[in-house]
């Protein structure tokens, strides 16, 4: 087909468009409809998949952890007997292979506060390193980072506000008076009344049909500081432990020892990092003052390493050279038997499984909705060929080739999917900037759930944007649509043209 | 001019060539069907599986969280989340006292007391745990504890005996204690004067009810040992209302609201916050919904303007018959509506077919929660709800939607001048 | 009595800016019983007079009447009635409604003006019967000859019996032969059962049958003769 003659079938075809404007737009606005749609689904998916793993990585995992590979076995029920010792050499080879490290004794207990109890994981890390390799510790809402060597403990925002520990940010009237109650004088009391004052009146207040005191937002660090020191003096920080320290025999019988274990500690700092599993029922301590008989009696053993290269942007996921493989490579000899190195998706069921599950159902809606265009066109066309088979007839009496009929009618059906692609494409994106810019507010249910639900995503769900699947999914539709032409066109070519001719 | 024209004998005859019109292009008719078809099979589908997780997400919330009217003390509620044992419902008064005065009322079925509190666990590798102390023999004359296979979940052994020093625990908490029946489970609990209380119950049944949270974190106990071991003087923490029909519980709430007086908090079981939240989300699902009937239905509206289109000429000659602009409307609106009953009954039949044929295979929530997502209410396995009624509503949605959507276009041959149309 | 009756009927079509009159002010009446052609070139306006008395149209100036009614008064849906229940058309495409069979598309007038099924299906029957189609009545038009669904087509417009029949030519599409054995059929209509026929045509032959004549030309009445 030369060039010129092409065009003139393309320009045939874009007239032939115009010849039934309502039903050429109709057909398009159900193209558009599915390309913004699934625009803005990826987008959303895409959004916080990329939240929740990013999350995951920075606050909650890091890399790849060393563990021991029985303890991995039973990851879930946080096994503290399958601790090791010894991680220094290991931490110090992969140090020098340019990866940051981090140790952690993770173990369960229940936390008693003054006002109540809940079972929590804690998670005894080296503060110096811990930095290092995850982003929480700076994610304080109140207080400090416990420091190295004392009792301490930073808890998830969401523990603290149950425990009533911490300085709350929205309480009750009655709450305030209890925190009015822990002021030593009247000038303090009147400095803890004052930090506090109506809460705004939003939808989240009246949802909860609360009347809720809200903290000043223009309180400042120093203040804030004062209150935790009134508050901790009158003892609202001190906290008891309540735990049961696992132990392997050390006959090696495999047999398991259990040492009932009291700690007391005070609560120094309240996270709130955007992953809510460090908010919710979680706790940090100094691994270096659980040690003794005082602690954990852990005598240097931990339950696992954090990796993750060392200077690693937080916007990045981990590469290649922080994958497991390439981390056991780095240790080489100086792994141990019996202990192994796993990538962080292997300890993130909950997340994938969530993740999966939307993209697939999502995709499949998308993909019906799809399948609802294409029939569209399919439709559409084929009445459009039937209207014209005399038309046809006489075009292919003036010589036009079989092929050139397929490809008026195929660019005619493209040209439809293309109008409804870029309306699409428009619309979706359109919906997509308040998407990224704002998200949607997820934090009731958050609340409500602990923070457990797969997502690594606080209170706000974010779009991204994805532009290689805005532009595919324009193309394709557009390839979809010319492609629903072909059947219908082919048919049309079957009919001898004397017999196209005469057709009514 | 005979007086019997405004008669409405032709609509019939409009109706009669309505349908024969369809069937002048099969293609196109088959396409119009597929597309109503996909979108109402779409809707009833998606319907039944949000209902089947609904249903569970109910059933779990009414066994387990709140039965059909959930009454505590405000000192509860305001502590709720670590569920304190020193605010007990109407204090001073028994727990049976209190149940006979709510089964007094009509349309009460049982008024069940329950206890919960935490538990830390000794010499153990799980720390902690939640004792749940029921009366097991009249809990399971009202409810099913395994929702799944709607039993009483209990795998080996058997229930406490009502005031013996025994208890039962879920099989995920057998399995990773390590501990079976026979065997003592050492804890400690608070008591409602704020003292540690030590107990060590013996294990005398292990049960499963396919609720993550129960199989994994309950120890069920004997209602009166831990009401005497909590201190709580005969006295209830909660009490689990459950009604002769479900139906009537906001009715039941406000009476057992009054029969208690202030100082409590009466909740429905739909009060509670993920029955809520799933009903609220429900308009959300009604968009989507129109979405795919709506982009089904333009199928619909293209086939009308391109039929109007075709058959100008017919339009003509029915105008010159003297049929009125509205009978004639009627016959292309007819003509969308029949497409549109088609395409929904086709829809219905292989929405019921494949609910029916789904709502017989169980489905693994772990699936779609990867093992998080303990609080949600739902159990281990679900099943798709198959259900006429949502049949019958996608079929109404499906026609209403196609039908809304095609008047406009069918008007269109309103506008067809019989005189231009026939020197065409 | 006058069944139609038109006064100075003129009808101005605008094509593309340009204003094209097609009937410049033609008065005629017809007799009840009447068998008459309205002949003319191609052009003439003859197209056009029919669809102004059979109500499809509205003049640009001057008035239609039918049995005395001054059609101009009537509104869109009052029009329709006075044509559901007073005129009957016949085209020269036949304009069957291609998916009712025969005897559907005969009783469908009937049908319109609320004649019970069986009454209409019964008067349908006959009116067959009078083309001489009884035998044809389950066809659908496509499963006809040409002068078969003309046939029908004059069935249809004689079946509710109605003050007048226009035909617009209706042997436009058939052979000669075929077109004689229409136009008798129509005579014999007239004639047995008094129905007043007006039908235009350009052929010679055709208009020999007629026993009134007007020829337009050019949007008046050029001659009118009575045989």
């Amino acid at each position: 087909m030369s060039a010129a003659g092409a065009r003139d079938i393309a320009a045939m075809a874009l007239r032939n468009l115009s010849r039934h404007k309502a039903k050429t737009a109709i057909t398009a606005v159900a193209v558009a409809v599915s390309v913004s749609l699934y625009i803005f689904m990826d987008g959303w998916l895409l959004g916080m998949n990329l939240d929740s793993r990013r999350n995951i990585v920075s606050y909650e995992i890091g890399a790849a952890k060393v563990q021991a590979a029985a303890y991995f076995e039973k990851k879930d029920e946080l096994p503290m007997h399958e601790s090791f010792a010894g991680w220094k050499p290991l931490a110090e080879s992969l140090e020098r292979a340019g990866y940051a490290v981090a140790p952690r004794f993770v173990f369960s207990g229940t936390l008693y506060s003054r006002s109540g109890s809940a079972p929590l994981v804690i998670d005894a890390v080296d503060v110096g390193l811990e930095g290092r390799v995850l982003r929480y510790p700076s994610s304080l809402e109140a207080g400090r980072f416990p420091a190295p060597g004392r009792l301490e403990l930073a808890i998830g925002s969401m523990a603290a506000e149950k425990l009533r520990v911490g300085i709350p940010s929205r309480p009750t009237p009655e709450e305030l008076e209890e925190l009015a109650g822990a002021a030593r004088d009247a000038e303090e009391e009147a400095f803890v009344r004052g930090l506090y004052g109506p809460a705004p009146e939003d939808e989240a207040a009246a949802a909860l049909e609360a009347r809720k005191l809200a903290l000043k937002p223009g309180a400042s660090e120093a203040e804030l500081a004062r209150l935790w020191e009134i508050l901790s003096a009158s003892g609202r920080m001190d906290v008891r432990i309540s735990t049961v320290i696992d132990q392997k025999a050390e006959d090696g019988s495999g047999r398991i020892l259990h040492v009932n274990q009291l700690i007391d500690a005070s609560v120094v700092g309240v996270i709130n990092s955007p992953n809510p599993k460090t908010n919710g029922n979680v706790a940090f301590m100094p691994l270096d003052s659980l040690q003794d008989e005082a602690g954990l009696m852990l005598g240097g053993k931990v339950t696992e390493l954090l990796v993750r290269r060392s200077g690693a942007s937080d916007a990045e996921l981990p590469g290649r050279d922080e994958s497991a493989a390439a981390v056991r490579e780095a240790l080489g000899p100086a792994l141990p038997p019996g202990l192994e190195v796993h990538g962080w998706l292997d300890y993130v069921d909950d997340y994938i499984a969530a993740s999966r599950g939307d993209q697939v159902s999502t995709r499949i809606m998308i993909l019906m909705l799809f399948v609802l265009s294409f029939i569209g066109i399919a439709n559409t066309m084929l009445m459009a060929i039937l209207e014209r088979t005399k038309e046809t007839g006489m075009l292919r009496a003036l010589g036009m080739t079989d092929g050139q009929v397929v490809a008026a009618y195929m660019i005619e059906a493209a040209c439809i999917g293309a109008m409804g692609s870029l309306a699409g494409i428009a619309i979706g994106c359109l919906i997509n900037v308040p998407m990224v810019a704002h998200g949607l507010d997820y934090s009731a249910m958050a609340e409500q759930i602990g923070g457990d639900y797969g997502y690594r995503i606080t209170a706000l769900f974010r779009s991204a944007w994805n532009p290689p699947v805005i532009v595919l999914s324009g193309i394709v539709a557009t390839a979809l649509s010319a492609a629903a032409a072909l059947l219908p066109s082919l048919r049309a070519l079957r009919m001898p043209v004397t017999e196209s001719l005469r057709f009514e | 001019m005979e007086g019997r024209m405004e008669g409405t004998g032709g609509l019939g005859a409009l109706a009669t060539i309505a349908y024969r019109n369809i069937w002048r292009n099969g293609r196109r008719t088959a396409l119009c069907v597929v597309a109503v078809a996909i979108a109402v099979f779409f809707n009833i589908f998606m319907q039944s599986w949000i209902d089947g997780m609904m249903d569970s997400i109910e059933e779990v919330v009414r066994t387990f969280e709140t039965g059909h009217v959930n009454v505590v003390s405000s000192g509860f509620e305001a502590e709720r989340e670590y569920c304190p044992v020193q605010y007990p419902i109407a204090e001073g008064r028994s727990a049976d006292e209190l149940a006979d005065e709510i089964e007094a009322l009509p349309g009460v079925r049982a008024a069940l007391p329950r206890i919960t509190a935490y538990a830390t666990l000794f010499d153990s590798t799980v720390k902690h745990a939640l004792l749940w102390g029921v009366r097991p023999a009249r809990e399971l004359a009202i409810n099913h504890w395994n929702l799944t296979d709607r039993d009483d979940g209990l795998v080996a052994g058997r229930f406490p005996g009502e005031g013996a020093n025994e208890c039962a625990i879920g099989a995920a908490l057998a399995r990773k204690t390590g501990l079976g029946i026979g065997d003592k489970l050492p804890l400690k609990t608070v008591s409602a004067q704020f003292s540690d209380k030590y107990w060590s119950p013996t294990i005398v049944g292990v049960f499963e009810f396919d609720y993550a949270r129960y199989d994994e974190g309950v120890i069920l106990v004997s209602f009166e040992r831990l009401g005497r071991i909590l201190g709580l003087g005969g006295a209830t923490q909660q009490l689990f209302v459950y009604a002769e029909e479900a139906g009537r519980s906001a009715e039941l709430r406000d009476e057992v609201a009054r029969l208690l007086g202030p100082g409590h908090v009466v909740r429905e079981w739909a009060d509670n916050y993920w029955v809520a939240v799933m009903r609220q989300s429900s308009f959300l699902y009604v968009i989507v919904f129109a979405v795919f009937q709506v982009v089904a239905s333009f199928l619909i509206v293209n086939t009308v303007l391109m039929v109007i289109h075709e058959r100008i000429k017919e339009i003509g000659m029915m105008g010159a018959l003297g049929m009125t602009r509205r009978e004639i409307v009627l016959v292309f609106f007819f003509e969308a509506l029949i497409l549109s009953v088609i395409g929904a009954l086709a829809g219905c039949l292989l929405g019921g077919l494949v609910t029916k044929v789904g709502s017989l295979f169980p489905i693994d929530t772990e699936v779609f929660t990867g093992g998080g997502m303990k609080d949600l209410p739902f159990s281990g396995t679900i099943f798709i709800a198959f259900s006429p009624a949502n049949i019958a509503r996608g079929f109404a949605f499906g026609v209403a939607v196609s039908a809304a959507c095609t008047i406009l276009p069918s008007l269109k041959s309103a506008f067809v001048e019989p005189v231009e149309a026939l020197r065409r | 009595m006058k069944v139609v009756e038109t006064a100075g009927l003129s009808k101005d079509y605008s094509l593309n800016g340009i204003t094209v009159s097609a009937l410049r002010g033609v008065s005629l009446a017809f007799e009840s019983g009447e068998f008459a052609a309205v002949a003319g070139p191609s052009g003439s306006g003859k197209s056009t007079f029919l669809h102004l008395v059979g109500c499809l149209d509205a003049p640009s100036a001057g008035s239609v009447s039918i049995a005395g009614t001054d059609v101009a008064s009537l509104s869109r849906r009052e029009l329709a009635l006075l044509r559901r229940g007073s005129i009957g058309f016949v085209f020269q495409a036949y304009n069957l409604i291609p998916v009712l069979s025969a005897a559907e598309n005969v009783s469908l007038p009937l049908t319109l003006l609320g004649v019970p099924a069986a009454e209409a299906r019964e008067r349908a029957g006959r009116a067959l019967e009078e083309v001489g189609l009884a035998e044809l009545g389950k066809r659908r038009p496509k499963e006809m000859s040409g002068g078969q669904q003309q046939r029908v087509a004059i069935a249809r417009a004689l079946v509710k019996k109605p003050a007048l029949i226009l035909a617009d030519e209706p042997t436009a599409n058939l052979d000669s032969k075929t077109g004689r054995e229409i136009l008798e059929l129509m005579l014999a209509l007239n004639r047995s059962e008094g129905t007043t026929f007006i039908f235009s045509t350009h052929d010679a032959m055709v208009m020999e049958y007629a026993r009134r004549l007007v020829l337009l030309r050019d949007g008046l009445v050029e001659t009118e003769r009575t045989r």
